[in-house]
C-alpha cells in the first residue's frame, strides 16, 4: 500500500506526513498535484500548508485543482483520505466534508498544543482510542474555527460525524479549552464515508517520539485500518 | 474625382440612383429587412443579417459577504483600530468585491455566468450571501 500525500504549491506539511507515515511503517509519497493520483494509491493525505498562499480563501483554490476529482472519486470508491490543517480546508472547500474553517475568533495565528475528546471509536481514524479519551495534538492555524449553519451542525451530529472536539486537559468542553472559536468545540469532522476525514489539528507533529507526543499515532494508523477489496 | 462627386446635380443623382435600381441594390435593405429591422436594437438585426451573435463588452461586480450572524474577526479587529484612531462608529462589516470583464450577448447572459462563478469559486455557501451587478463598458 502507499499513500500519496498530495502536495500543492504552498503545502509545507507535506514532508512532516511523509515521515510521520514511514516511521509507522505506512508507506507513503509525495505527488504534485498537477501530476495526478498515482494507481495504486491506497490512501491520500492533503496536507497542512497555505496551497495558493490561502488566497480568496483558506484552501478555496486547491479545492478545485482537478487531482480534487480524481480524489473524490477514490473517496467514493473507499480510499481513505485525511485532510489535516490546511487540507482540512481543501477538505471542506471541495465538498468532500461539510461545513468551512474560517478566520479564528482571535483573529490571530495560534501555534500551540491542545487536548482533543474523541468523539467515537468506530471509525478507522480513532479505533485506536476509546470515546472520550483527550489526545494531546499541536494546531497551528490561523482560519481553523469551523463555521456552518445550525440546521447543518444538528445533522452532523445526529450522524455522528463529528470526530474530535476541542476540550480541557480531563475532556470538558469549554469555551476557554476552544482555541479559535468552533462552533461547538468541533476539531474534526467525517464526510459522507467514515474513511473521509478533516481535522485542524496535525497528528503527523505527534507521531514521531523524538519531537514531543505520540498521540497522534493512532490517527495515522487509520490508513492501515481501512480494509479494501 | 471627389470634386466630380461633390458637384453632381439632381439630374446626375437620379441617373446613379437608377443605375442602382437596375443592378437591385438600392431597396435591398427595406425590402427584405423591414420585418425584422428593430431601431431600438441594431445589434439584434446585424446578428440576424450577418449570422453573428454580436457581444457587448460588460463589467460584472461580484459583492461577496458574510451571512448575517456569521462572525467577522477582521472586522471586529479593524472597527477597533478605527476607535483607537478616535472614530465613533457603531458597527463595521466587511465583504470582498471582484470586477470581472467580460463580453457576452446582453446583460441577463453576462449575469449568469458571473453567478455562476460565485457559486463555484467566489463565494462559499456555507457562510456568505453575495450579488452581482452588470454594467456595460
Amino acid at each position: 500500500m502507499t499513500v500519496s500525500v498530495i502536495r500543492f504549491g504552498g503545502s509545507n506539511c507535506d514532508r512532516d506526513a511523509v515521515a510521520a507515515l514511514e516511521h509507522l511503517d505506512i508507506d507513503a509519497e509525495i505527488v504534485w498535484h498537477e501530476d495526478g493520483l498515482p494507481e495504486g494509491t491506497t490512501g491520500i493525505v492533503l496536507p497542512g500548508g497555505f496551497s495558493y498562499g490561502d488566497y480568496l480563501r483558506a484552501g478555496a483554490i486547491a479545492a478545485h485543482s482537478p487531482i480534487l476529482e480524481e480524489v473524490r472519486e477514490a473517496a467514493k470508491n473507499g480510499v481513505p483520505v485525511l485532510g489535516v490543517c490546511n487540507g482540512a480546508q481543501v477538505g471542506c472547500e471541495s465538498g468532500l466534508t461539510d461545513g468551512v474553517f474560517t478566520t479564528n475568533e482571535s483573529a490571530r495565528f495560534q501555534c500551540e498544543h491542545v487536548y482533543l475528546r474523541v468523539e467515537r471509536d468506530d471509525t478507522p481514524w480513532t479505533a485506536g482510542y476509546e470515546t472520550g479519551d483527550v489526545i494531546e495534538i499541536p494546531i497551528a492555524h490561523g482560519e481553523g474555527r469551523y463555521e456552518i449553519d445550525d440546521d447543518r451542525l444538528t445533522q452532523l451530529e445526529t450522524d455522528g460525524r463529528v470526530l474530535f472536539r476541542y476540550c480541557d486537559a480531563d475532556g470538558t468542553l469549554s469555551a476557554e479549552a476552544n482555541p479559535n472559536g468552533s462552533k461547538h468545540n468541533v476539531a474534526g469532522v467525517l464526510g459522507d464515508h467514515e474513511t473521509v476525514a478533516v481535522m485542524m489539528p496535525h497528528p503527523e507533529r505527534a507521531t514521531l517520539p523524538d519531537v514531543g507526543g505520540t498521540d497522534g499515532q493512532a490517527i495515522l494508523r487509520g490508513f492501515e485500518r481501512v480494509d479494501r477489496q | 474625382m471627389s470634386h466630380d462627386i461633390m458637384a453632381a446635380s439632381p439630374a446626375h443623382d437620379r441617373e446613379r440612383s437608377h443605375s442602382f435600381r437596375q443592378r437591385g441594390i438600392s431597396q435591398l435593405p427595406t425590402a427584405i429587412f423591414t420585418n425584422v429591422y428593430d431601431e431600438t436594437n441594431p445589434k439584434a438585426f446585424l446578428s440576424t443579417v450577418t449570422g453573428y451573435q454580436l457581444m457587448t463588452a460588460y463589467t460584472v461586480t461580484v459583492t461577496v459577504r458574510l451571512k448575517h450572524g456569521v462572525l467577522d474577526p477582521e472586522a471586529e479587529t479593524t472597527r477597533r483600530s478605527l476607535e483607537r484612531l478616535g472614530f465613533d462608529l457603531e458597527a463595521l462589516r466587511s465583504a470582498d468585491r471582484f470586477e470581472i470583464d467580460l463580453e457576452a450577448e446582453d446583460p441577463e447572459a453576462a449575469e449568469q455566468r458571473v453567478d455562476e462563478m460565485a457559486e463555484r469559486l467566489l463565494a462559499n455557501p456555507t457562510i456568505h450571501d453575495y450579488d452581482v451587478e452588470v454594467d456595460e463598458r
